[in-house]
């Protein structure tokens, strides 16, 4: 058994792809392997190198001979004499004529050779196939380099293959394969043999180089907790942005920086943005306050701390300069002044009023208000002052400071409510969140009246999409409609008020838009994609669906009870009695006596057991009830399946047979439609 | 940092360690453009069959940065040096990284980095992925692998190289305000020309031009003359794609671009109509882009005769 180790040594891949290429790259040479490999590889990667081992691979795939036959005896010798058929099949299979065997195929006696088949050399193989094993990596984006027409997510630098220590011979862009490696860029740029996986990892720890993404990882975690310790600040580490991190470096070291704290009166949002995604900085907080000291992830693990803290600093000093002079600008007025400049401002040229011209930002954000109004009750916010922050809603557009930064719209209309003006709380907030949810999986309002705000924001721009005809078709959305629609079914999931109890048309009557059969259908949709995204088998989502009812916290609350009846493994037979039960009654629909009419006389005794359960199930109850009604009644309904014929020439039978059916399915119309269930 | 070197010092230094790897040191256009890549040296040329190494210093206008003069970090008019190798050589990156030490950089003691960034001009029809490069968490260059420009894919792949000189003057030189930086002499010596005493008046003026009259709320003064010259510069870059002359095309595509960079910056043009106003420049540099490829890889001769000369 031998070891394969193969490194890509390439110009810093962008952090997001480290890891999916890594993974590609085990998958593919695994592929390439195929059978050689007995056992699943290990990889590495940082941002300019990703790697893989093989720990045990066959030098070459195992010979065995094959008997392979041919033309037909008769076909192939005349009078003993090999023609022309025989030749050429040995020539095909690589034997002389005089070793050709005689076998007896179904059609007669035909020629045979044996052949010896496998003994595929692992280096051949790698040689020839690793070029195209690295070029298939999946990427989502790729560029050429140099007068090179290969394609990879930045330019490749070497490739190491080694067997057991010894190079393997390949050509991948033009460049052939080495056998060494080199560490850190800045501090070991000679290149230094590979021998095995193992001593390459442990070399190029010791230039500077941690391979493992988890050990890096954790180790970038223990500076960053070990720092902000130090400092007695907390670090509230950000999970993602420390996988970034760890794939932005290939050792990483931290530094403490700090800024001016005079800055800390911008808005919180602003500060810690800016370090997080602009400068890729931990920022620390205190008393869950954010402070003016943050961390940094450096990859230089020898540099001078101060300096590079000094240069880090400088940068958010810049960065927040232009921001403290658009904030103390937009501080000069009061929000309501700003938000005078809406009329200025166009929604979507797509919405027109009924003046025939576009609707300003200003009209948008009455409308908003107003709406949010009507459904303050149903999500027990209180209606003046979702009015009074739905009037102010939109009012930080025209200011310096969203005009730069745009993802901080609302929340600098908080800021400037709050420190400026000294509002109540509650309605500043309701400003900020009303954005909210911004994207799939985004936080929901924490407040009534932002709830309520946030789903009049979205259900009147569904309202006036859908109405200008805007609805999306096909790939199309541009509007954002489905994003705004799964915003609609998170809030309202959120169950803030009595949001869970409403329908959706109720919804729409209480922001006071017309709404349609064809916008419920779409917003409904989109708790459907949630909902199977959650593991709800889909056709279990449609079967609730398919009930008639439209309200969001009824149907997802149904289709989570499934779900759980799914995970514990009791859906598959529920679904094939059940199915069947439906589908017979489709297939008779009209036939069968009313199961209060039902005289027990015409039932057999399975039967009788049945209409008595069923009887006895309570007409309402809540969702978890009617489940284990369902689950109870199911033995049931197998029995009488198995002990009567429903479908009874008789008809006095047939009907009180088929009755009994009905029974059940109309016990449980009000959960689901059993015949939208699918056994296959 | 031992040696602080003025502004001035900075360019000599570059110029001539990239003029060492066999760069042509050209001077920046002499139109006005939003960055270094606008210039035919880099856009054009980029298209060119066959190799190409060329360095400058391009002037670069971005009317909505302005700051009237009063914003340490930001200016109307900054300047990129700029580098274009093309087909990059493998050791673009170690190239790159010695033109920091030829600044005087010990790299041991700093962080550098290479974040990604994937760089796009829809006003050029170009892209490219590479990185901008961090040094101590500050940009200090655009590092980009062109792959398409002016619409067209590019059989051998230049490197960009945009160093952002302000930025890494003010790093080198130690200074807080970009108006303090030195760029000749010695800082605080007798004789030294600091950037503020040869831009900062320049500041104050274009900002006053380009914003005020928007601040005032009053209808921009200027803006339909401007309106009027983008669709000038527009018609002109189209009659001489039609005569075949892409070079002087392209000078108009420059100046419509131009243009319509003064009219973002007036607020003149609306976010539903941005997309328009990029797609028309957008089709033009193609257009410019398309044609340059074909009469550049006409011999000379036949050129003259095609022209009548």
């Amino acid at each position: 058994m031998a070891e394969l180790f193969i490194e890509i040594g390439c110009e810093e891949l962008p952090a997001r792809f480290v890891v999916s290429t890594m993974e590609g790259f085990a998958a593919s040479m695994a592929k390439l392997l195929g059978p050689l490999a007995s056992t699943a590889p290990r990889s590495w990667a940082t941002p300019r190198r990703i790697a893989v081992a093989f720990s045990d691979v066959q030098a070459e795939t195992p010979r065995v001979e094959r008997l392979v036959t041919g033309p037909p005896v008769a076909a192939a010798f005349k009078d003993g004499v090999p023609g022309p058929a025989a030749i050429a099949f040995a020539g095909k299979m690589g034997v002389g004529v005089d070793a050709l065997q005689r076998v007896a195929g179904p059609k007669g006696e035909v020629i045979a050779a044996v052949r010896m088949e496998g003994g595929e050399r692992l280096v051949d193989l790698v040689g020839t196939g690793l070029e195209a094993a690295i070029l298939g990596i999946p990427f989502k984006k790729t560029m050429r380099w140099g007068t090179r027409r290969e394609q990879f997510p930045r330019p490749i630098q070497y490739v190491c293959a080694v067997l057991d220590g010894v190079r393997i011979p390949a050509t991948v862009c033009g460049q052939d394969t080495v056998a060494t490696s080199i560490g850190h860029w800045l501090w070991f740029p000679e290149p230094f043999v590979v021998v095995s996986a193992a001593q390459w990892e442990r070399a190029l720890f010791e230039r500077d180089v941690v391979a493992d993404i988890a050990t890096r990882r954790a180790r970038l975690v223990r500076l960053l907790t070990e720092a902000a310790a130090a400092m007695g600040s907390d670090l509230n580490i950000d999970e993602a942005l420390a996988d970034e991190v760890t794939n932005l470096v290939e050792k990483p070291t931290v530094i403490v920086g700090e800024f001016d704290s005079g800055l800390l009166s911008l808005p919180p949002r602003l500060l810690v943005e800016s370090m997080k995604v602009n400068q890729r900085y931990f920022p620390l907080y205190r008393d869950g306050a954010l402070t003016n000291q943050f961390l940094v992830a450096t990859n230089n693990p020898h540099g001078d701390a101060a300096l590079i803290a000094r240069g880090n600093a400088r940068v958010l000093a810049a960065r927040f300069h232009d921001a403290k002079f658009f904030f103390g600008e937009d501080a000069k007025k009061p929000l309501v002044e700003h938000g005078k400049r809406l009329s200025g401002m166009l929604w979507l040229r797509e919405v027109k009023g009924a003046d025939g011209r576009a609707l300003t930002m200003l009209q948008r954000q009455a409308m908003v208000a107003e709406a949010g109004a009507g459904l303050a009750a149903v999500c027990g916010a209180d209606p003046d002052r979702t009015r009074a922050a739905g009037l102010l809603c939109k009012s930080d557009l025209p200011t310096l400071m969203v005009g730069e930064f745009p993802e901080l719209q609302g929340h600098v209309g908080r800021k400037l409510l709050e420190d400026v003006e000294h509002v109540d709380a509650r309605l500043a907030l309701a400003v900020e969140e009303h954005y909210h949810p911004r994207f799939a999986g985004d936080s929901i309002p924490t407040s009534a009246e932002g709830a309520a705000l946030s789903l009049a924001e979205r259900i009147t721009l569904l309202d006036a999409a859908f109405l200008a005809g805007h609805a999306p078709k096909g790939g199309g959305d541009s509007l954002a409609l489905r994003r705004a629609a799964g915003g609609v079914v998170a809030v309202v999931l959120g169950g803030m008020g009595h949001l869970s109890s409403a329908t959706v048309p109720q919804l729409f009557s209480a922001a006071g838009v017309l709404g349609s059969d064809e916008l419920t259908e779409f917003v409904l949709a989109r708790l459907k994609a949630l909902l199977s995204g959650e593991g709800v088998p889909t056709d279990v989502v449609e079967a609730i669906a398919a009930t008639g009812s439209t309200s969001i916290g009824d149907i997802a609350a149904r289709a989570r009870a499934f779900g759980a009846l799914a995970e514990g493994g009791q859906m598959a037979a529920i679904r094939v009695t059940f199915r069947r039960v439906a589908g017979l009654v489709k297939q008779n629909a009209g036939e069968g006596v009313p199961l209060q009419e039902l005289d027990g006389a015409a039932l057999e005794a399975v039967g009788r057991a049945l209409r008595d359960a069923v009887v006895s199930i309570p007409a309402s109850g809540r969702v978890e009830e009617q489940l284990a009604s369902l689950v109870a009644l199911r033995p049931l309904v197998d029995a009488y399946f198995d002990g009567v014929m429903v479908m009874a020439e008789e008809p006095g039978s047939r009907a009180a047979r088929l009755g009994l059916l009905r029974g059940i399915v109309a016990r449980f119309s009000t959960l689901a439609d059993f015949s939208r269930l699918s056994t296959g | 940092m031992v040696e602080r070197l003025s502004f001035q010092d900075i360019i000599f230094r570059l110029q001539t360690y990239w003029a060492g790897h066999g760069c042509a040191i050209l001077q920046g256009y002499d139109a006005p453009v939003g960055a270094g890549t606008f210039h035919p040296a880099t856009f054009l040329r980029s298209l060119d069959p066959g190799p190409w190494r060329c360095a400058y210093v391009q002037p670069s206008r971005r009317p909505a940065d302005g700051r009237y003069g009063e914003n340490p970090n930001r200016l109307n008019i900054h300047h990129q040096f700029q580098v274009l190798i093309k087909p990059n050589p493998p050791d673009i990156q170690a190239l790159y990284r010695g033109s920091l030490e030829a600044l005087g950089l010990d790299l041991k003691k700093h962080d550098l980095r290479f974040v990604e960034d994937d760089w796009e001009s829809p006003t050029l029809g170009a892209w490219g992925l590479g990185w901008e490069v961090w040094l101590d968490g500050m940009e200090v260059t655009q590092y980009t692998y062109f792959q398409q420009v002016g619409g067209i894919e590019l059989d051998d792949i230049p490197a960009e190289l945009t160093y952002g000189l302000e930025r890494l003057a003010m790093y080198l030189q130690d200074v807080e305000d970009v108006y303090e930086l030195t760029w000749v002499g010695r800082q605080g010596h007798e004789g030294a020309i600091a950037y503020g005493h040869i831009f900062k008046a320049n500041e104050l003026e274009q900002a006053a031009d380009n914003f005020d009259t928007v601040l005032a709320g009053a209808q921009v003064g200027g803006s339909e003359d401007l309106f009027h010259g983008f669709v000038m510069w527009e018609k002109e870059a189209k009659r001489l794609v039609g005569a075949r002359l892409p070079l002087a095309a392209y000078d108009c595509v420059m100046s419509a671009s131009h243009t319509f960079n003064m009219l973002q910056a007036r607020g003149a043009i609306s976010v539903a109509e941005r997309a328009g106003y990029i797609r028309r420049v957008r089709e033009l540099a193609c257009a410019c882009a398309v044609l340059y490829r074909e009469t550049s890889r006409m011999k000379l001769v036949d050129r003259r005769a095609e022209l009548g000369r």
